[in-house]
């Protein structure tokens, strides 16, 4: 039997993982995990081999949602790419329309109003407060409380919708965040509708604590499990919540300052094991610094212009681009090559769910069939960008 | 460590790898663009991760370009220790058969992505422990990110 505890402390090395297994190994069984299975959140499958009660081997199979937005971009003007970014990590749009605005924005060397950026901010942090909702409601269902889910999803996350809802017209897709600036400025007295959400969520993020995070059956589930070291996180190019729970201090607001946020003053939760629970704890408590974020960046914004001198045709100049930024999930790039024409050359996402899926071959391997959802719920993933 | 140094550094060892200038009007971030021989790649990838100087022990992300008269692979590099990224690029001549050196034995994050590029690009990466499609069904004709793929027209076309 493998010792759980002694695998995950080094990185395994590629050759040692087993290749997509079809059928049961000689002693043991094969479980195909999904793809329609109520935990996978989407269309992902795990093809599991086990010996008695142990993983001892799992490759996920991937791909049933995509829908080759990378070739799709190399067909579209840049401002027409907005849209389909929106459909690349669905929980979280408004940080993928950033992203890609940040690359572009790089190329064509705009400088974007003031206004304009404190509001991305705000938007920015509420999605990431919307989209770690999403994860507390859901990992409780994962685990088996289903009354956090009705908290969480139905209670925060769509007063948020509803506050984007009337910033720009959509609920989810939203095309908000548009190259050189944002798409309108906030109607009256937005700002102060979201200064009344602030000061609700903390409360609310203090009810999750009761609910969710300090329950002993669900600490039961998860503490200790799927240990997940610094140094195989970063082998694997795990980002986000996922790193930072294994007591790395990576951040892109941080490590590399884009928009304002050198102005705010946060800090970053990182856990200690980099466990199932402490994955989930780091999103809490990010909720409450992401509040933190927008009530200093309410304190400082200032009436003024939203849209920078962008021209309502462009073209960008020949050339590449990287532009990058702390997405809900972890470090969500665009890689942009330009030939001088109005649509890219080449478009490349680097989308942080994908990548972080990658380290449930070696993370899942040792711990106990009834720990897999535990582990692949905590490595919060949304399938439009794992697959694109 | 400033651009400067991570290339003396790597020119030591590797005097055939050269910086990529940056063209006219163009803005790039910070990182290094760094122009690796195909041959030298695997060697490279091991010293940049190795080497206490470098310590690139994170690679972001790996992709592929189709230029039409020849391929590249691009590799994202970050060091959380030094706080410094290079971007390597690596030519492929080859367009009908092309290949390139996996480097997943150092930096594994790469496993699905060299896949992706085998999957959407047909570059075929030697050395790799489990070269199969992962976002295409396995009985897919073509590489649909090369320039010259054709869509076989569908009911909707």
């Amino acid at each position: 039997m493998i010792d759980p505890p002694l695998l995950n402390k080094a990185v395994v090395p590629a050759s040692a993982l087993d290749v997509f297994p079809t059928q049961a190994p000689e002693k043991g069984m094969f479980i195909s995990l999904g793809p329609h299975h109520p935990s996978t959140h989407g269309v992902l499958r795990v093809a599991i081999t086990t010996e008695g009660e142990i993983v001892t081997g799992a490759q996920p199979d991937i791909g049933y949602l995509h829908r080759a937005t990378e070739k799709l971009a190399e067909k579209r003007t840049y401002p027409q790419i907005i849209v389909l970014t929106d459909r690349l990590d669905y929980l979280a749009a408004m940080t993928n329309n950033w992203s890609y605005c940040l690359a572009v924005e790089k190329m064509l060397n705009v400088a974007i109003p003031e206004r304009a950026d404190y509001l991305r901010m705000i938007v920015g942090e509420l999605q990431r407060i919307a989209s770690h909702c999403v994860f507390i409601g859901t990992y409780g269902i994962d685990i088996g409380a289903f009354t956090p889910f009705f908290y969480s999803f139905g209670r925060e996350r769509e007063r948020i919708l509803d506050l984007f809802e009337e910033l720009c017209g959509a609920r989810l897709t939203y095309n908000y965040v548009r190259i050189g600036g944002v798409m309108a400025d906030a109607p009256d007295g937005w700002l102060d509708k979201v200064k009344v959400f602030v000061k609700e969520m903390y409360a609310a993020a203090d009810e999750y604590d009761k609910l969710l995070t300090y329950n002993p059956i669900f600490t039961d589930r998860t503490q200790g499990i799927g240990i997940m070291t610094s140094e195989v996180a970063k082998a694997w190019g795990v980002t986000g919540p996922n790193l930072r729970a294994s007591g790395e201090r990576a951040d892109v607001r941080i490590d590399d300052p884009y928009g304002l946020y050198p102005r705010v003053k946060f800090d970053i939760p990182i856990g200690k094991n980099g466990d199932c629970w402490e994955r989930y704890k780091c999103r809490v408590d990010e909720v409450r610094e992401s509040l933190k974020i927008i009530e200093q960046a309410l304190a400082q914004i200032q009436p003024g212009e939203t849209m920078g001198k962008v021209a309502k045709y462009f073209r960008v100049p020949p050339g590449e681009g990287y532009g990058h930024l702390e997405a809900p999930r972890g470090d969500l790039g665009f890689y942009i090559i330009s030939d001088g024409s109005p649509s890219p050359y080449r478009f490349h996402i680097r989308a942080p769910s994908f990548i972080n899926l990658q380290v449930l071959q070696q993370l899942l391997k040792g711990w106990k069939v009834a720990d897999v959802i535990a582990i692949l719920g905590s490595i919060d993933i949304v399938l439009g960008e794992v697959d694109r | 460590m400033s651009s400067v140094n991570i290339l003396a550094l790597l020119q030591a060892k590797f005097p055939d790898i050269h910086p990529i200038p940056q063209p006219a009007g163009q803005t790039r971030g910070d990182e290094v663009y760094l122009d690796v021989p195909l041959a030298r790649l695997a060697e490279a990838a091991h010293v940049l991760q190795s080497d206490p100087g470098l310590a690139f022990n994170f690679l972001s992300f790996v992709t592929a370009v189709d230029w039409k008269t020849h391929f590249e692979t691009v590799y994202y590099l970050v060091s959380t220790t030094h706080r410094h990224k290079a971007v390597l690029k690596v030519k492929i001549e080859n367009r009908t058969t092309p290949e390139v050196p996996t480097v997943t034995h150092v930096w594994p994050s790469a496993d699905w992505q060299e896949r992706e590029i085998w999957d959407l690009f047909g570059i075929r990466i030697t050395g790799h422990y489990n070269l199969r499609r992962i976002l295409l069904p396995d009985n897919w004709e073509g590489y649909p990110m090369r320039k010259d793929y054709v869509a076989t027209p569908d009911r909707y076309d």
